[in-house]
């Protein structure tokens, strides 16, 4: 067991790794693009128009559901790093400690969370025509694999506190 | 318990759905690509096969991958089986432990398996030396594959915990 440990966290690593810079790497560009738009703005703006016109609120809306969207993508790696701790857990032998089970939970939390937050402001960004929103293609990009994996988590939770019981009536016993 | 209803309904209908479909369709694909061949076309696109990859070598790429989707189609099997044992109260069932331990033999090889399958396309057909060092959903699937063979070890002591406690009871 202690190998498949081994790997998992060696791999957990590097998918972190790569997911943060994945992350990164998109926030750098969508910033850069901003920059890039607010500048031909700039060279053509009249200063005496009024700031806040209809096209105006679409771009800026545009620009809070894109930075929610990374927000939740950033929640999602946070949430994978819980993975890390419970090899860790699971490497010193305690397999039903509490922390354990609190982090399954968390998990699911996260994975759940991470879904339906997706899916609402993909919606919105749908609404205020900066994308197209097909609700069967969203099911098949996040739901058929992270609410299954959520509700999976939860479950492990439960019956990993089951298994702490077991230990703990077993530990008194002796 | 509500949560177990839940995600069992969820996976019954992918599997209803989606794997007995896939199944049949899988079934006659794979008489069909022996007869037209082009049909190969659908399955893999020109970045993994070029036009001038010849006919037998997608024939047994094919055939690869869909013992490929059958496996990852068997583990989804072994996890709905494994979900009754979980309904029925027995979460560290033999039954459990060792269904956990092939989903998770059965991942892991599936996961090196494609990637290896996948490499070996690019370097016969396009000539291409080209490692995917990124996310791939084959690392996940070994990851998986590695998580769930950790959890039947877990399974396996806190089964042995059980049968000691009943044992003294």
């Amino acid at each position: 067991m202690k190998d498949n440990t081994t790997i998992l966290t060696v791999i957990t690593y590097a998918i972190l790794l790569g997911a943060v810079s994945v992350l990164l790497n998109d926030m750098h560009e969508f910033d850069f693009n901003q920059f890039e738009k607010f500048q031909n703005w700039a060279k053509t703006a009249d200063k005496s128009e009024s700031w806040f016109t209809s096209k105006n609120a679409i771009e800026w809306s545009y620009y809070a559901i894109s930075t929610g969207l990374f927000f939740w993508r950033a929640y999602l790696i946070y949430g994978f790093s819980y993975f890390l701790s419970i090899l860790k857990e699971v490497e010193t032998g305690n397999y039903f400690s509490d922390k354990n089970i609190s982090y399954f939970k968390k998990i699911g939390n996260i994975f759940i969370s991470y879904t339906v937050g997706v899916l609402i402001l993909r919606f919105l960004l749908a609404a205020i025509g900066e994308s197209t929103f097909s609700f069967f293609n969203e099911l098949k990009a996040e739901f058929t694999f992270l609410i299954p994996a959520g509700l999976a988590f939860y479950i492990l939770a439960e019956i990993f506190e089951k298994g702490k019981q077991v230990e703990e009536e077993n530990d008194l016993t002796i | 318990m509500r949560k177990l209803i839940i995600l069992k309904s969820l996976v019954d209908f992918v599997w209803i759905v989606t794997c007995i479909p896939m199944l049949l369709l899988m079934a006659f694909f794979t008489a069909y690509m022996f007869i037209d061949p082009y049909a190969l076309d659908i399955v893999f696109d020109k970045m993994t096969f070029s036009d001038i990859a010849s006919n037998t070598i997608k024939q047994i790429f094919g055939l690869l991958y869909i013992v490929v989707v059958s496996l990852s189609i068997y583990c989804l099997f072994i996890f709905r089986k494994t979900l009754r044992y979980f309904q029925k109260v027995k979460p560290f069932h033999l039954d459990v432990i060792r269904n956990f331990y092939k989903i998770g033999y059965l991942l892991s090889g599936i996961g090196v398996f494609g990637s290896l399958l996948f490499f070996i396309a690019r370097l016969v057909s396009q000539g291409q030396f080209k490692i995917n060092l990124g996310l791939s959903p084959f690392i996940l699937l070994v990851c998986l594959g590695l998580f769930f063979m950790i959890l039947s070890e877990v399974f396996k002591v806190a089964k042995q915990a059980k049968e000691e406690n009943e044992l003294t009871v």
